[in-house]
């Protein structure tokens, strides 16, 4: 009995000693499913994403293409800036667009995140430098992603 | 105004103390790093912070209803001297801004409007010139209780000059003055002669003159209160401009010599552009007194004892953005018009320059907004890129401040500085971002291909963002900004960004610049062995992190919060333009770092040819394709399908935002339980998975339980 338990202990000692090392340099053990920084698990109840099972054709994409089509003609001076930012956030450096327009005429795609459900259209004058309109475009479900202004 | 006032008598104060109550009132406490300076025909005092021009009234009742000029401050005793027009006596003002006639001797019946208090003696010595003044001395301490006595060094016919106040050096036994002509004058008190040093350059009446600690001597101009430094040690002293101070028909200044010139706990705006642009302290940068203004641009300002430089800006250190009252509305397009939108706490002036020609200085055709008032709120204004500006990276200065016409160095009393990095491009070239301008994106790696990881999707962790410069549709040029965030796996890899489609052997190596921490790289990161141009960002990203004492990773545990320490820029020029160009965030993958092992399905170290993709990409022409199959990896190079395991889970993810990924050996679907549902829809389903709302409290990176 005294000989089974002390097997049992060393057996167990190897098996943490194991789990341990990890990966990296050192080869992780094969019947480990962690990475080069060890053990696999998120807590109590945690869901295994190795498990998940997903389309091979889904390519886990958090944006969307986003078209843009500035259609003013001779209404608006004849060069514009336009701007397309996420609503609610100040300033221009979170800006998806800017872009001069030319004879009130242009076209853009760009990547819309997921997040995004508010976009602040802005049509700017250069002479003198003021704004000419703004819109607020809104996501909704049976919203297409195409934005267009006339 | 009342806050206005007492602040400025607390910096004052600073170097003074009210301990005593002794009615004979005491001197100063100690040498004030603050300048005195006595104006008006009822004499009053202010001090003056010489770094910024910064000014403020001490006093407009010194007990006196006449003139006090010729003042020195006392290094010996810790009073101010100076000479009393009153009662045509030398006076001395204490602590509580109080004149006090001094009984002397042997004094001529005039008045002296220049003076100063040597440093090595304790001498007041005050000076007029013609044949029946001159240069006067007067011990202030005769030390046998015998009265105070002046006695003429030399007469004013010998020692002639033209000058309206001179300063004691703290180590030399000379004054110097620099007369209307702006010639520096050296003056041996004892001796009673002068020579001739140089001539510094500026004219006009020199009302006021300084020294440091240092021996720079500082000069202020009567007509418009500029202060000039002058540098004594230099071959030919010349004085460079150096401060915006308050100008007055009729001014003295006096300064303790032996202080330095900004105390410890000064609170000053400066920029955080590279020095070349003037902006550290010793290069007598651009900088602004803080003290009870009221007039910055934004929402905020907050006070340095120095620049700090781009990268490491006070922004960055202390985590609070002050460069916030300038918005670029539109892009700097050569030789056309753009828009910036400017927020002002109150009605002041604006002054910008641009370093367009990209030279690291400001020129004066470089100044794109001159003295412009603008009102408190938001300001639109129109501004001209010159067509002979440089295409390409460079800085941006605005300043705001009470004084109109300002430079882009030197101190200014009041106002703000913000330094912006902004770029221009050709006449013709439209730029666009992914995901925006100052935004990042994150692509997130499991490193154990071809085994299945632990799915913390921390092991190696990359910010990046990109901008595209286009002319008549075509891709002419992008610029790839990245930052390693973590690197949470011990193996060793490297990161590299493929751009699909587009052929290396289109591009020059000198078409291609990659900067880490700011260094231009050595070499050329674009590798020539694959058809797509690939580029080599790093061979082991561990070379340029560590994680922090008792760390195994870095920046994926609590207590491991290093900060970020590598970020990149990877410019590629395209000469002929690409018209088909790939989606951002193209292609950024991981590799093996050469040499490294890389686990047990590997016999040697695989180096270079194992990679790892996000979904939806291909492995490069470096890529072992003898690699798919092994372990866990499920790819179906036949479909076009790589570095996914049975189950359809990729090894790596991009997310279109700043995400934070989960902790340390905390799995994806447990930080992120939405997540789940979104995969296993295609999208479908909780497609705003990765924010941080939707995560589970204490389990992601950089967000507390």
């Amino acid at each position: 009995m005294m000989t089974m338990v002390k097997n049992f202990l060393l057996v167990s000692l190897f098996i943490l000693f194991a789990a341990g090392c990890g990966g990296g340099d050192s080869a992780p053990s094969p019947t480990t499913d962690g990475g080069s920084d060890g053990d696999s698990g998120g807590g109590d109840g945690a869901t295994d994403t190795a498990s998940i099972v997903i389309p091979k054709s889904f390519n886990f994409s958090t944006n969307q293409t986003m078209t843009v089509d500035v259609r003013l003609g001779k209404a608006v001076p004849a060069k514009t800036y336009l701007t397309i930012c996420r609503d609610g956030v100040e300033g221009y450096d979170q800006c998806f667009v800017k872009t001069a327009v030319r004879s009130g005429q242009s076209s853009n795609n760009f990547l819309l995140p997921n997040d995004v459900a508010k976009l602040r259209v802005t049509l700017w004058s250069f002479s003198p430098a003021q704004v000419l309109r703004t819109d607020v475009w809104s996501r909704d479900s049976a919203t297409a992603l195409k934005l267009t202004i006339e | 105004m009342q806050f206005f006032r007492i602040m400025l008598t607390a910096w004052v104060a600073a170097g003074l103390s009210f301990s005593s109550s002794n009615a004979i009132a005491a001197a100063f406490d100690k040498c004030p790093s603050k300048a005195f300076l006595i104006q008006k025909t009822i004499a009053t005092l202010y001090g003056v912070n010489l770094a910024t021009g910064y000014y403020a009234q001490l006093s407009a009742n010194l007990g006196t209803s006449g003139k006090i000029n010729a003042i020195g401050f006392n290094f010996h005793d810790n009073y101010l001297y100076g000479w009393g027009y009153e009662a045509k006596a030398p006076v001395r003002v204490d602590r509580n801004y109080k004149a006090t006639r001094l009984t002397v001797e042997n004094l001529p019946q005039t008045n002296f409007f220049v003076g100063d208090v040597a440093v090595d003696r304790n001498v007041y010595y005050f000076y007029k010139r013609g044949a029946n003044y001159g240069l006067y001395a007067l011990p202030l301490a005769p030390g046998d209780g015998s009265p105070l006595r002046a006695k003429r060094v030399v007469d004013g016919a010998k020692l002639n000059l033209a000058i309206f106040d001179f300063a004691f050096h703290p180590t030399l036994s000379y004054a110097y003055a620099v007369d209307s002509k702006g010639v520096l004058h050296e003056i041996d008190p004892v001796a009673g002669t002068s020579r001739t040093v140089s001539n510094v350059g500026q004219k006009g009446t020199f009302g006021a003159a300084y020294f440091d600690v240092n021996g720079y001597l500082y000069i202020s101009r009567n007509s418009d209160g500029f202060v000039y430094r002058i540098d004594l040690t230099a071959t030919t002293p010349v004085a460079e401009f150096y401060a915006y101070g308050p100008s007055s028909n009729n001014n003295d200044g006096a300064r303790c010599a032996l202080a330095p010139l900004l105390d410890a706990n000064s609170q000053i705006d400066f920029g955080d552009a590279p020095d070349s642009y003037g902006t550290k302290f010793s290069s007598n940068g651009a900088r602004h007194d803080l003290d009870g203004s009221t007039i910055y641009l934004g929402a905020r300002v907050d006070g340095e004892s120095d620049a700090y430089l781009f990268p490491l800006s006070d922004d960055t250190a202390d985590r609070s953005d002050d460069e916030d009252g300038v918005q670029f509305v539109s892009t700097l397009e050569i030789n056309e018009q753009a828009i910036i939108k400017v927020t002002a706490s109150a009605q002041a002036y604006l002054n910008a320059w641009v370093d367009w020609n990209r030279d690291g200085s400001f020129s004066d055709d470089e100044h794109m907004i001159a003295a412009k008032q603008l009102s408190a709120g938001e300001n639109s204004m129109t501004v001209n890129v010159p067509f002979w500006a440089s295409a390409g990276s460079t800085w941006a200065r605005f300043r705001y401040s009470s004084t109109a016409s300002i430079g882009p160095i030197g101190g200014a009393g009041d106002g703000e500085v913000e330094d912006y990095a902004v770029s221009t491009v050709a006449a013709g070239v439209t730029e666009s971002w992914y995901p925006a301008a100052r935004s990042w994106s994150t692509v997130a790696y499991e490193d154990n291909w071809p085994l299945t990881g632990d799915y913390d999707m921390n092991d190696l962790v990359m910010h990046l963002r990109m901008r595209e410069l286009r002319r008549n549709a075509a891709v002419i040029g992008v610029e790839i900004d990245g930052e390693l965030v973590a690197v949470g796996g011990d193996y060793h890899s490297g990161f590299a960004i493929r751009l699909p489609g587009v052929d290396a052997a289109t591009l020059a190596d000198d078409a291609v610049q990659l900067f880490i921490n700011d260094q231009r790289q050595s070499g050329t990161p674009l590798e020539r062995n694959s058809g797509d141009a690939v580029f080599i960002i790093a061979n082991d990203v561990w070379d340029y992190v560590s994680p922090g004492e008792a760390c195994r990773f870095y920046r994926t545990e609590a207590g491991c919060e290093a900060d970020v320490q590598m970020h990149f820029t990877l410019r590629v020029a395209f000469a002929s333009g690409v018209s088909s160009f790939p989606a951002a965030p193209y292609d950024p993958f991981l590799f093996a770092t050469p040499g490294f092992d890389r686990g047990y399905l590997f016999v040697s170290p695989p180096g270079r040819k194992l990679e790892i993709h996000l979904p939806g990409q291909t492995p490069t022409d470096t890529f072992e394709r003898a690699f798919l199959g092994l372990g866990d990896d499920a790819s179906d190079a036949a479909k076009g399908i790589y570095f996914r395991n049975a189950s359809g889970m990729s090894w790596a993810l991009h997310i279109g935002n700043s995400w934070n990924y989960p902790n340390e050996r905390v799995d994806l679907s447990f930080a992120y339980p939405p997540f789940k549902s979104y995969a296993e829809s295609k999208g479908l389903k909780d497609s705003t998975w990765y924010l941080t709302k939707h995560a589970t409290p204490g389990y992601t990176f950089g967000v507390k339980r």
